[in-house]
């Protein structure tokens, strides 16, 4: 600040604005420091906290990246994709500090190629309970972008009014705090705003009075009063703090309106599961926009089709890589990871826990011979940011139909004719899924000739999406 | 599911037969078919028997992988032949099973729905760091914001800052601050000089009940935070 005021106003304008600097860093998010004693500092973030910078090609071969001094092209040429996170422009070592960003920029991108749109996260189950996985499991969710949930620019008039939509608040969360914290919130933020507090009720009984007797003048036929006709007395505010203190529900109100609390879910609303007001009273609200920038996407409603087989009734399947198997003597259950994200395997009487398929499912053991590992074919179905900023996806098996598809979308698969059977050179399979379409493309369909006597389409365009 | 049980205890005999090689013929598992096959073990150190690999496998020999060990275990010949393909899928399926398990002791990190992960997150440099004890993140006594000298009595939380033989915590392991620290050794010392906290360990009542390494009983101090 202080080099900012050394300038012109035009120049410190500059300098902060995003042409010239980085945008601060964001919090982490809280449950990435909550792991006890045991966690790994180098682990990825479960969102990304710098801003991820890229180069154009020919510039980062001279290891130019718009910043104060060339980076070190060893560390920053070899990668694939020009991503890079700068913790500090300049150090007191005279160096960059700057790590690689291609964990969390991979994840956006391959998140982006899934096309399934954020969603308002489920109001009455717990983030880690089994329920939110299983409930509502096929149901459409409204998205997030939906003109009611969407608020991102308030005024003091409908910050009120909308209180129980909105997702964004000044004061914390409660239920959230630990007694410590709060106790430490309320001597250093919420005591020294008494006085404040006093005005702001002053203002709220003045409101009051100012109804009450314009009531009057209308029953007597007089002009109506203005609001700065009335003058509240101290005996009078006090009357009326001792009226609200005896009745809790109106003085939580006053309170949460002036500090600007997150709304609460009463005892009775968490006991029975049932919903409430606002979405985020009773796991919380979230610490970023509930699309937390993943996808800007309004529906999945909408029809694929394939090139030979016309409109499809579920949009293609993905391969999901197994990160853990579910092992009951040692109570863990499957985890799966899709486009980067940990997620719950499907439950229920799903194609994936028949018990005939027990012997070679992949959920059950691990199988270290395979090479890359284990992976199964999902179709997912949705996805939601919780109250810490983490994304909650739910797949479900791809049924036979869609994996034979989305195998022979890939070239593994022949529907017609003959299978594949000779066996190909290891190609290293890698990359995002658009690219390996494309290198299995390349691969079975070398001359570009049409497949099965079908009107020539290459297999990117195998959707249609409208 | 049964089958799977005598099959895992099938190869713990195994296992037990490649510390201790003298005396084959006590081996006494089950009265099933393939067990009974490990019973007729012929009593010979030559490596070309089974019975021979197994016992050869303490000095220092090329170790065959468990397959290969169970793999001369099966049942051959012609009479044999269609009960022995379901026992063959069954020792293959156990023998995987165990594999599972051993790997997934190194699995360190307990993946939570929400993590993202990244190539490098899956690997075994990264696995090893989350087997790793930090230190702690934060003040535990600020954040539940109690007073540690009203709550000498409270043993679970007293054994919750001494360590398994009685020793007060270092600073680093209970992550207080020095104000906080001194308030809770204090306590502890209290609680020991008034004879209500053995010396030496933790409390019996909490080590009875202890499950997985970790006191069942919850940390539940009596708090002095100020009311509103």
């Amino acid at each position: 600040m202080s080099v900012a005021r050394s300038v012109s106003p035009g120049g410190a304008l500059l300098r902060t604005s995003r042409l010239f600097s980085l945008p601060a860093p964001i919090p982490p998010s809280p449950t990435d420091a909550s792991n006890g004693h045991h966690g790994s500092l180098s682990a990825t973030q479960s969102f990304p906290t710098h801003q991820i910078i890229t180069t154009l090609a020919s510039s980062r071969r001279r290891g130019d990246w718009g910043l104060k001094r060339p980076l070190p092209l060893w560390t920053t040429t070899k990668s694939t994709n020009a991503m890079l996170r700068v913790k500090q422009i300049d150090t007191i070592e005279d160096i960059t500090d700057f790590s690689s960003a291609t964990d969390q920029g991979l994840t956006l991108r391959k998140f982006q190629e899934l096309h399934i749109p954020l969603t308002m996260p489920a109001e009455n189950t717990p983030f880690d309970s089994p329920r939110a996985s299983a409930s509502s499991m096929n149901l459409p969710k409204r998205s997030v972008f939906e003109k009611d949930s969407d608020f991102t620019t308030l005024d003091s008039v409908n910050k009120t009014a909308l209180k129980d939509k909105r997702w964004r608040f000044q004061g914390p969360w409660l239920a959230g705090m630990e007694p410590g914290q709060f106790a430490k919130w309320v001597a250093k933020r919420v005591r020294p705003r008494r006085p404040e507090f006093r005005e702001f009720l002053k203002q709220k009984l003045a409101a009051d009075m100012l109804q009450s007797t314009s009531q009057r003048a209308i029953d007597n036929g007089e002009p109506q009063p203005e609001l700065e006709s009335i003058v509240v007395s101290d005996e009078q505010l006090t009357e009326y703090l001792r009226r609200l203190r005896s009745n809790p529900k109106e003085i939580y109100e006053m309170v949460g309106q002036f500090l600007d609390l997150a709304p609460l879910a009463t005892p009775q609303e968490v006991e029975n599961n049932t919903g409430s007001g606002n979405p985020y009273s009773k796991n919380g609200p979230p610490v970023t926009h509930p699309s937390a920038g993943l996808s800007y996407l309004r529906t999945s409603e909408y029809l694929d089709n394939h090139p030979l087989y016309g409109p499809q009734a579920s949009h293609p399947a993905t391969l999901a890589r197994v990160i853990r198997p579910r092992r009951q003597n040692l109570q863990v259950d499957a985890k799966l990871g899709l486009a980067g994200f940990v997620l719950d395997a499907p439950t229920g009487d799903t194609n994936s826990n028949h018990k005939f398929n027990l012997r070679q499912n992949p959920l059950s053991k691990l199988d270290v011979d395979l090479k890359g590992g284990a992976k199964i074919w999902v179709q997912p179905t949705q996805a939601s940011i919780n109250a810490n900023g983490r994304v909650s996806m739910l797949a479900k098996d791809a049924s036979y139909e869609e994996m034979l598809i989305a195998k022979e979308m890939v070239g593994e698969e022949k529907i017609f004719g003959e299978k594949p059977t000779e066996p190909e050179p290891e190609v290293p399979v890698s990359g995002t899924r658009e690219t390996v379409k494309r290198q299995m493309a390349r691969k079975y369909n070398p001359k570009g000739s049409s497949m099965s006597g079908a009107p020539q389409y290459g297999l990117d365009d195998g959707a249609f999406k409208f | 599911m049964s089958s799977r049980q005598w099959l895992s205890s099938a190869l713990r005999q195994a296992q037990t037969v490649v510390s201790r090689p003298a005396p084959l013929q006590r081996l006494s598992i089950s009265t099933t078919s393939p067990a009974a096959a490990l019973r007729n073990l012929p009593n010979s150190n030559s490596r070309s028997t089974p019975a021979g690999r197994l016992t050869s496998l303490g000095d220092g020999g090329p170790r065959p992988s468990s397959n290969e060990v169970l793999r001369d275990y099966m049942p051959t010949g012609q009479h044999r032949s269609r009960q022995g393909d379901g026992d063959r899928a069954a020792i293959k399926d156990m023998a995987q099973l165990h594999e599972t398990d051993s790997y997934m002791k190194m699995i360190a990190r307990r993946w939570k729905k929400g993590d993202v992960y990244a190539p490098r997150d899956l690997s075994p440099v990264e696995m090893r760091r989350w087997k790793l004890w930090n230190e702690s993140q934060g003040d535990a006594v600020d954040l539940l914001g109690f007073n540690p000298l009203d709550n000498y009595r409270n043993m679970a939380l007293i054994s919750e800052f001494i360590t398994p033989f009685g020793r007060i915590m270092n600073r680093k392991e209970s992550g207080l601050r020095p104000v906080n620290q001194r308030k809770m050794a204090k306590a502890i010392r209290r609680a020991i000089a008034l004879g209500l906290h053995p010396s030496v360990h933790k409390h019996p009542q909490l080590l009875l009940h202890r499950r997985g390494g970790v006191p069942s009983t919850s940390l539940h101090p009596s708090s002095s935070a100020p009311r509103l």
